[in-house]
């Protein structure tokens, strides 16, 4: 803060110019005002004005201390202080600068980065694998090309992609991914069974070429066909055939080839592995990434006078947080979420209630980004 | 001592009416809230000065559920005692 001092004859300057008094008699008010302020806090220990606050005097009973360069026991006399308390009205001006800032809590639900530390040692299995399939590699043919048709599992839209890759960071996600391929490359066992099947698989026609977008869901098929086969074997309690017929769909789709030597499965599996890490596979938030349409409201609101898109959000959904679901509903009418116009009718849309559950940490941290996409904008 | 016997003394110290003291007082105090406003000291001779303090943003933990909360930083309006003010309030005896 400026450390400016005003003077008595500032603010009598002020005071004359504030009201009709000459200055001569606003020197006496000030005067007057200070002398009867100082007697009435001496004598009656409080003084109280309206506008400002009340000054009052507290009794401090004595104490013993130590003084700081002797070491000498001390006591220090029981006395008086002046307590200020501003009014209210008084607080808030003086605050202006900093009132748009709120208490915020800091507690984010940080859940999944616990999972890292778990999993880190399975992600040197991983890094093994790859060892492994380079070592057979080098040995038998040149690696081959994997195009996989999609399979009926996926519904997922490929926006899961983008707004994952914003929602957790990789690095967490990509250790969970590898940990669910690494049983498979490091069980012998799996090979043989894999060998008939790719025999098998190698008399069904080959695919054609397919555009870039299929690609995406091609390696999100490849992911959830993994891991599935992944999982089933691991538990073994599958029966084999199942697991044969599992695979034989997976690969049925893939180039023709030779493929008979044991480094395969590997490589197909350090091959989802490595694509992993671009991607996500579980799809646990789905609610959170599918695009959101508002075609179902609830009510129409007309914006009071002083009223808020939060505070809306507040009556309707229970949490401030969630106004950003309005604002995409509303877009066309508000161009600035921060300023909305008095009387612009905003209709509340129904939303999905996994959307605004309090109890899901992670709808808010949703919500918080969409907050700052909007208000970061401008 | 309250905001009427304020202005009570003040009418009866300068000789005017009450109606005139409450808006010079009035005025004085919206003064006095617009210096504070802009950051400036407002001192009140022989007593002390009123001035703003910067607080700055904190962490405060709630101790029964444990929760953190990030508490904003803030400007708020204090009060200092000066000089010889000071001396008068170690001879008050408490009463």
């Amino acid at each position: 803060m400026s450390d400016e001092k005003v003077n008595v004859s500032d603010l009598t300057d002020a005071l004359a110019r504030r009201t009709t008094i000459t200055k001569k008699n606003a020197e006496a008010f000030v005067a007057a005002f200070q002398d009867i302020f100082q007697e009435g806090l001496l004598r009656d220990k409080n003084v109280k004005i309206t506008g400002l606050g009340t000054f009052r005097l507290q009794w401090v009973e004595p104490r013993r201390s130590v003084n700081v360069q002797t070491g000498e026991a001390i006591e220090i006399a029981g006395h008086y202080k002046v307590v200020f308390a501003p009014e209210t009205s008084l607080k808030e001006r003086v605050n202006e600068p900093f009132s748009h800032l709120e208490t915020t809590s800091m507690d984010g639900a940080p859940v999944k980065k616990v999972e890292v530390s778990k999993e880190m040692p399975l992600q040197k299995l991983a890094s093994q694998a790859i060892e492994i399939q380079d070592i057979l590699s080098s040995i038998n043919e040149p690696e081959p090309v994997v195009e996989i048709q999609p399979e009926p599992v996926v519904e997922t839209e490929p926006e899961v992609v983008k707004y994952e890759a914003l929602d957790v960071p990789t690095s967490v996600e990509t250790p969970s991914a590898e940990r669910r391929y690494t049983p498979v490359a490091t069980v012998e066992e799996s090979k043989p069974i894999l060998n008939t099947i790719s025999s098998n698989a190698s008399m069904v026609p080959a695919p054609k070429k397919r555009k870039l977008t299929w690609l995406w869901i091609t390696l999100l098929a490849l992911l959830l066909g993994g891991g599935g086969f992944a999982v089933y074997y691991f538990y073994g309690t599958m029966i084999q055939t199942s697991v044969m017929n599992l695979v034989a769909d997976w690969q049925s789709d893939k180039q023709p080839k030779q493929a008979i030597e044991p480094a395969k499965p590997v490589e197909q599996v350090a091959v989802a592995a490595t694509d992993s890490i671009t991607e996500t596979p579980v799809v646990e938030t789905s609610v959170f990434d599918q695009p959101r349409e508002y075609t179902e409201f609830i009510a129409d609101v007309r914006v009071p006078d002083g009223g808020r898109l939060t505070l809306i959000s507040q009556k309707y959904y229970g949490h401030k947080d969630f106004w950003v679901y309005i604002y995409e509903a509303n877009k066309e009418k508000i161009q600035n979420p921060d300023k909305v116009e008095v009387g612009t009718l905003v209709r509340i849309p129904k939303l999905n209630p996994e959307l605004i559950n309090l109890d899901n940490s992670e709808s808010l941290v949703y919500a918080r980004k969409l907050h700052d996409q909007y208000v970061g904008l401008r | 001592m309250n905001n009427k016997e304020l202005q009570a003394e003040l009418s009866k110290k300068l000789g005017i009416s009450q109606k005139e003291t409450a808006a010079h007082l009035a005025a004085f105090v919206e003064e006095v809230n617009v210096q504070l406003t802009e950051g400036k000291q407002v001192a009140f001779l022989g007593v002390g000065v009123l001035e703003v303090r910067k607080k700055e943003s904190r962490v405060s933990v709630n101790p029964t559920t444990q929760k953190r909360m990030l508490v904003p930083q803030k400007l708020t309006p204090a009060f200092r005692v000066t000089g010889t003010f000071k001396d008068k309030l170690k001879n008050q005896s408490q009463s």
